[in-house]
């Protein structure tokens, strides 16, 4: 809203500012999932305007956040000569992720629905564990540890055996897709997705050869992508890292974000390949 | 005996269970095994109808629900819809803690009304009673009773205590009652027994369930209707809005409709000539029907109005030649007028769109909620959709065909079928060819056909902007890394149900890399992404939404230098579900993919499921299937 042409209609909330310590700190009351400090994501809407209730006066004050989103996923597999995987998945969300993932399990009203949801977005996962840690403690980052059998997501031709390291994390499609653009990319909140998969394979399987590492950044530092991949004996280790520094993004620059996705889904998609002796 | 003894007690039972003290909603008093499951518990259902006559009854009503989780909160909330005829009264809410104690009651101010226009209605005159309890620790209880007067009804409420997944119930109880000469039609679910006796000069029919356990939600059911207590109701003769009328069967309802709109659907005055003026040159009833129906979706628009008997009887067809728009009805019936002037006789047909097919043996209201035109030949009978636009003629849509309807004459009503299109008739054709430059980018040309079914999904599109049908193939093709270059929608003969999309794009992202090998997806455009999860001790039915078939052909001339070192394996499936192939073959260098799917849309029992899922699976695992190639060089 415009500041120099104050109307009363054109707000639709109200949240409290306070200062500890000389720490300004925003609080949230409307839901109860919200840690300190972080406002709902109607709320990131750039600025609010701050009402001191003895003085009377009030004076605008950016709501930009400084949290981001941060997630974490961290797979440790054993590949089987059967071409399933075995081991543990534990992921980390924390800042808004881990608030979207607190109330997506709420939503669900148990585990078992919460559960019954994630394996039916992840084909071929069955979960033999399921622990959630800090769940309630909603300033900590919530880790969920996971222990699993995988199926149908290695692949076999021939004597090559492959499959597609991210699994069911993948970006698999770019969401920029459009031609043209006139208005910002506004992600609310700075996000960052971390992936490492450490996997053995089987004594009778050779790496084929192995996709290229790559680390690609956009101008100025404005958001970076990098994924490696490392082998050593019959252990294999790939970590992929996505890292949008900015909450908002320019009309400009939404094209140089179509680039930086149309490498991640094109680089996450590489595959890795066995050689069966 | 002891039968007997109960029957004197519902009304005794009602007048203890409203005195009942607080801590018998203690949540720990449910018992365990109907807390499995839930996320709400009925504690405690009373609900009892009572008929003075046809034109009088009054409903009083009263629940208590516990909520366990956040996934029950939407069944913390009073909501009743009324109307001109009905009228609710005396509503009460409160709230209780987990351990039963009542932390607040809801007053008058609390409760909201508000008019219950539908997103398609322009107007109509049903309105809510509504209050949302909001409590938020868990479990708490939530209570509330009201009464409603009828001035005459069509229906009388059903019984539904277990309305849907995840809902446990304690106990619940409906009582309907009215005058020994009063004839009362009702249907219940299979096993239920129906208490009936005389008690005060009046018939009363009792039904009750207790202790039923929720049922884990299931994909894609049918519903919970084979599994738990229900009951539908009807009066035999009824007296509405200023009208009498019988649902005996579907003959006598037919009556009443034919009634509503006799006369309505004589044309006077411009509109004749105009009329005669369009016949003019015309000669067969096909051509006829054609320039009638063309004229009808040129001029006309769908607005939907419901009004008490408005609801049932078509608004005149010289008004809505008059205004050029009108509600399923009105539109129907001006179709029938037009058909009129040419000594075409028609009749309207009313049907449940999207819902199951008209029940044979059990007349009702609330078993349709459209209209239809159909105009009987000798051996082919034409039916006419009048609310859409864009329908071919004769082409009723999905929603409407594969049923059951009823055809409404001057002798009364009559069972019809609709059309029926099966698979053959919802089809998706389509080829493909891909090239690859030196780089690898590949250029893919598509044309596919959609017909009846498919064609509906995309008549929306063809019927866009183009800016909007560019972003809807970009957001929808689904081909990674695409650059659309060009596309087309259009139906080649407007008389057939069919449209043909043509999309030619760019991609970099076809193939995979895996080192040096490149990996291709051989299924490009049509690929099953989801299994539905497999159920254990599945309970309900399920269906297969309606009879399909899609046929995809991709031919891919392969980029210099490199050659097929794999190629997948043929598949071929074969299930009462449908059947499913995928064909990979070399012809002249290039690698042709033929993929085939033709799915029987029906009801099947539970114990089919585990198959269904399976047949998914290996759909889905042979769709994802990938070619391999590599440097020949």
């Amino acid at each position: 809203m415009h500041p120099g042409y104050p109307v009363i209609s054109k707000f639709n909330n109200v949240v409290v500012l306070t200062v500890v310590d000389s720490t300004t700190l925003l609080l949230d009351a409307c839901e109860p999932l919200m840690p300190v400090n972080m406002l709902s994501f109607q709320n990131l809407s750039h600025q609010g305007f701050l009402f001191d209730m003895d003085t009377l006066e009030g004076q605008w004050i950016s709501t930009e956040t400084e949290t981001p989103g941060e997630s974490s996923y961290f797979y440790n597999f054993t590949l089987g000569e059967d071409h399933t995987l075995t081991g543990t998945i534990q992921e980390s969300h924390k800042g808004y992720n881990g608030l979207m993932r607190r109330t997506q399990y709420r939503s669900k009203g148990t585990e078992s629905e919460y559960l019954k949801d994630y394996k039916e977005k992840r084909a071929g996962l069955e979960v033999n564990q399921y622990e959630a840690v800090n769940m309630d403690s909603v300033e900590d980052a919530l880790v969920e540890k996971l222990d699993v059998v995988i199926l149908d997501n290695v692949e076999t031709a021939g004597n090559l055996v492959y499959f597609s390291p991210l699994l069911y994390e993948r970006t698999k499609e770019n969401p920029f897709k459009h031609d043209t653009r006139n208005f910002p990319v506004d992600f609310g909140f700075p996000t960052k997705e971390y992936f490492k998969i450490m996997l053995k394979f089987p004594d009778s399987y050779v790496v084929d050869k192995l996709p290229k590492s790559i680390l690609y950044k956009l101008p100025e530092d404005r958001a970076s992508f990098k994924i490696s991949y490392l082998s050593e004996g019959k252990a294999l280790l790939v970590t992929s890292v996505i890292d949008l520094k900015k909450g908002v993004y320019t009309a400009e620059e939404y094209f140089e974000l179509k680039e930086l996705f149309k490498i991640i889904v094109e680089r996450q998609a590489e595959q890795i390949v066995f050689k069966k002796n | 005996m002891a039968r007997k003894l109960t029957l004197l007690f519902p009304f005794i039972l009602l007048s203890t269970v409203l005195t009942k003290g607080q801590s018998d909603y203690d949540a720990d008093r449910i018992p365990a095994g109907l807390k499995e499951d839930a996320v709400a518990v009925v504690r405690t259902e009373e609900q009892a109808f009572d008929i003075s006559s046809a034109t009088k009854a009054h409903l009083t009503y009263r629940i208590a629900i516990t909520i366990l989780n956040k996934a029950g909160d939407r069944y913390a909330e009073m909501a009743e819809v009324y109307d001109r005829f009905s009228n609710i009264s005396d509503i009460r809410g409160a709230l209780y803690d987990a351990s039963g104690k009542k932390i607040k009651d809801y007053k008058k101010t609390d409760i909201k009304d508000r008019s219950l226009i539908s997103d398609f209605s322009m107007y109509e005159d049903n309105r809510l009673k509504y209050f949302t309890f909001s409590h938020t620790s868990y479990p708490y209880t939530v209570e509330y009773s009201y009464t409603k007067e009828f001035k005459g009804f069509l229906s009388i409420p059903s019984w539904r205590p277990v309305p849907t997944f995840g809902i446990a119930v304690e106990q619940s109880t409906y009582v309907v009652q009215c005058p020994t000469s009063y004839e009362l039609k009702k249907m219940t679910s299979s096993g239920l027994r129906t208490d009936s006796a005389t008690v005060g000069g009046k018939t009363q029919y009792r039904w009750t369930c207790s202790n039923v356990p929720a049922v884990v939600h299931e994909p894609y059911s049918v519903g919970l209707g084979d599994l738990v207590p229900w009951v539908s109701a009807s009066p035999t003769d009824f007296e509405y809005d200023g009208t009498r009328g019988s649902v005996k069967n579907w003959n006598e309802l037919g009556k009443w409709l034919y009634a509503l709109a006799d006369g309505e659907s004589v044309l006077n005055g411009a509109i004749k000539s105009q009329v005669a003026d369009l016949l003019k040159g015309a000669t067969t009833n096909p051509e006829k029907i054609k320039i009638l129906y063309d004229y009808l979706q040129q001029h006309t628009r769908y607005v939907s109005v419901q009004l008490g008997i408005g609801g049932f009887k078509p608004v005149n067809a010289d008004k809505v030649a008059q205004v050029n728009y009108g509600d399923c009805k009105a539109l129907s019936n001006f179709m029938k007028a037009l058909l009129n002037e040419a000594g075409i006789a028609s009749n309207l047909v009313v049907i449940g769109s999207g819902m199951p097919s008209l029940n044979a043996a059990y007349a009702s209201f609330g078993q349709a909620n459209h209209m239809i035109l159909c105009i009987p030949g000798a051996g082919d009978t034409t039916f006419l959709e009048c609310t859409s636009q864009h329908y071919p003629m004769g082409f009723v849509g999905g929603s409407n065909a594969n049923r059951t309807a009823l055809m409404v004459g001057a002798d009364g009503g009559k069972l019809i079928a609709t059309p029926r299109y099966g698979a053959s008739d919802n089809y998706l054709k389509r080829t493909a060819e891909v090239n690859f430059d030196g780089d690898l980018v590949a250029s893919v040309n598509i044309t596919t056909s959609y017909g009846h079914a498919q064609f509906e999904d995309y008549l929306g599109v063809l019927l866009q902007e183009p800016s909007e049908q560019r972003k809807s193939i970009q957001e929808n093709l689904g081909i990674p890394g695409m650059e659309l270059v060009n596309y087309s929608y259009l139906q080649p003969d407007p008389s057939r149900p069919e449209l043909t999309e043509t999309i030619q794009v760019s991609s970099r992202q076809l193939l995979s890399r895996g080192g040096d090998r490149v990996f291709l997806t051989a299924n490009l455009l049509n690929r099953r992404e989801t299994v539905p999860a497999q159920v254990a001790d599945r309970k309900t039915h399920f269906a297969v939404a309606f009879d399909y078939l899609d046929e995809d052909e991709i031919r891919y001339h392969l980029p210099d230098g490199y050659a097929a070192e794999y190629l997948p394996e043929d598949v071929e499936l074969e299930s009462e579900f449908g059947t499913y192939t995928a064909k990979y073959v070399v012809e002249a260098g290039d690698i042709v993919y033929r993929r085939t799917q033709v799915m029987n849309g029906k009801r099947y029992p539970p114990e089919k499921y585990n198959d269904f899922v399976t047949f998914c699976k290996k759909v889905y695992q042979s769709d994802k299937q990938k070619v391999v190639l590599v440097k020949s060089l």
